[in-house]
């Protein structure tokens, strides 16, 4: 399920980011790192935030739209949408798991 | 790292990547750069990035070659070579030490002055006339500073010489003089009775401190304050200043500056709309304009007299430092144009009254410091991601070295991040000791941000 992910390395967090802050519609660079920043508090510096968009483009998971000046927004596509909602499902049976886990090793009940 | 070397380093390493990538990429990262205040953080992520595209076969123009390994390596080693450098240098150095507290008054600060006397002592005006309330504060400990009293003030606010007396404004919109040699105990001396209803926007005591300037709209008026209690009229010299800006919101007016020379023998205050007024004031009661200096575009902001008096320093508010030289006083001469360049672009290169500035030389007159503060970018401020990153601005200091006028040369150049409004600039201001700085925002109670600025390379 999560196996396209794999290849993204290091990417892989910094392309989830992405991906969510662009759920909810188009932003640009600057858009998406404060955008980042205030839902998760994960301060994405420039370098990390290109790296990872370009890998998204070429994937197919994010697609840029006309550019007004030097600002270019960034549009997620039904591909990425669909990657987006298969990672939530896995890190939802990892938080499953690990709140199970977690409170079996603190004695709750 | 500085702000100033990671800003570059963070530009050079955009253009590392290769063609292929920045004919895609290049214009928008840079739009990102011109937002985000570059820190250490950034140059290695860009760093990565660089290495990466280099690496990475989609980018590829060529075949991995020899050639693309070198420059991998060369780009690791220009961009960590300094890094390294920097590391050692900063430990050596002295680092920003920044201070933040409220004032704690609707209205914001207006005008702050430092104590020539102890540049521990800072007043800071709220709000204007009617409504102001001046206080004073012993910044000693940044971290802790105290609020030594208030009284009725706002904006314009000065020391007189002796540190013993704070011109400011009275509700009436009339110059108050206040007997602060007890910093705990300010006790109104006099209200200056100019008759005068434009808006008084700056005031200076001579270095005798026996006469106080005080400039209106129109006017500038020269009182005898030898005896505190009892000003007597000398002179007043039209002097009118040009609006800037569509009503209702002309120029803020705490953002001109008016200040005598260190002899005392000459007086210059901002007028026109972009240029300096130089007056004869050697005989107050018959003082005279001797020269109009011209700006460089926009309403000067700022001024500044070298401790020997020889030079006079202008800022207007694009960000473009002018130095006169006085030698001949008949004929003053412009002897440097010094623009405050933020990458290529001036620090403020709309045409509009953001920014605000702050000039001094340095107790020996061997440089001269220049701060603009400028609002962050308005995403930044977007809601709802406050509180903090809603209430900065930033300041934009510049060194030069002017002890060889005029060769002049850029020592160096810093930012940082202070407390403002929201979408605003904050009020910037060099204490005499030329590295003590104090940044009030306006407008709002976001209150005042202190820091010492690092030594400038020598």
């Amino acid at each position: 399920m999560h196996g396209k992910f794999d290849d993204l390395g290091r990417f892989a967090d910094p392309s989830l980011l992405i991906l969510t802050s662009l759920a909810d519609g188009p932003k640009h660079g600057y858009a998406i790192m404060t955008d980042v920043a205030g839902f998760s508090g994960v301060r994405m510096e420039p370098g990390t935030l290109y790296g990872a968009l370009s890998r998204l483009e070429r994937r197919g998971w994010v697609r840029p739209l006309a550019s007004a000046e030097r600002r270019r927004p960034y549009q997620i596509t039904a591909a990425g949408q669909e990657i987006l909602a298969e990672q939530v499902t896995t890190m939802q049976q990892i938080v499953r798991v690990a709140r199970l886990r977690t409170a079996t090793a603190w004695g709750a009940p | 790292m500085s702000p100033e070397l990671a800003d570059r380093l963070s530009i050079f390493l955009v253009r590392c990547h290769p063609r292929r990538w920045r004919d895609r990429y290049a214009q928008e990262m840079l739009d990102v750069l011109d937002q985000h205040q570059a820190t250490a953080r950034t140059v290695l992520s860009l760093w990565a990035s660089a290495v990466s595209a280099q690496l990475d076969p989609a980018y590829r123009t060529e075949a991995l070659s020899p050639t693309r390994l070198r420059r991998a390596a060369l780009i690791t080693a220009v961009t960590l070579g300094p890094i390294v450098l920097m590391a050692g240098w900063l430990i050596g150095n002295d680092a920003w030490k920044d201070s933040h507290w409220h004032v704690g008054v609707e209205g914001g600060v207006t005008s702050m002055a430092f104590s020539p006397a102890d540049p521990h002592i800072l007043v800071t005006a709220t709000s204007g006339s009617m409504d102001g309330l001046d206080t004073l504060w012993d910044v000693t400990d940044p971290a802790r500073p105290k609020d030594l009293a208030g009284f009725e003030g706002g904006g314009p606010t000065t020391f007189s010489p002796d540190s013993r007396t704070v011109a400011t404004v009275a509700f009436s919109g009339q110059p108050a003089l206040w007997n602060v040699a007890n910093p705990r105990k300010p006790a109104r001396i006099t209200t200056v009775p100019s008759g005068d209803d434009h808006i008084l926007w700056g005031e200076a005591f001579s270095p005798d401190g026996r006469i106080l300037a005080a400039a209106y709209t129109d006017r500038i008026y020269l009182w005898d304050v030898t005896d505190l209690a009892r000003p007597r009229l000398l002179r007043w010299l039209a002097a009118p200043v040009t609006p800037v800006g569509p009503p209702p919101a002309p120029v803020p007016f705490y953002t001109r500056d008016i200040g005598f020379s260190p002899d005392g023998l000459l007086l210059a205050s901002a007028a026109g709309r972009d240029q300096v007024a130089l007056w004869d004031v050697a005989d107050p009661a018959h003082a005279a304009r001797i020269a109009t200096l011209p700006g460089r575009g926009g309403f000067v902001s700022a001024l500044a007299f070298s401790p020997g008096g020889k030079l006079l320093a202008g800022v207007g508010y694009h960000g473009i430092v002018t130095m006169f030289s006085l030698a001949d006083l008949r004929h003053p001469r412009l002897v440097a144009s010094l623009p405050m360049l933020v990458g290529r672009q001036l620090v403020n290169p709309c045409d509009c009254t953001e920014a605000m500035y702050t000039l001094a030389f340095s107790p020996n007159g061997r440089t001269l410091t220049a701060i603009a503060d400028h609002p962050v970018p308005t995403e930044v401020n977007a809601p709802p991601y406050g509180p903090a990153p809603t209430q900065y601005a930033r300041d934009f200091g510049f060194t030069w070295n002017v002890a060889a006028v005029p060769s002049v040369s850029l020592l160096g150049s810093f930012s940082r991040n202070v407390a403002a409004c929201n979408g605003n600039s904050s009020l910037p201001l060099i204490a005499p000791d030329g590295r003590t700085v104090a940044s009030g925002a306006p407008f709002s109670s976001f209150g005042v941000t202190v820091r010492t600025l690092p030594q400038p390379p020598s």
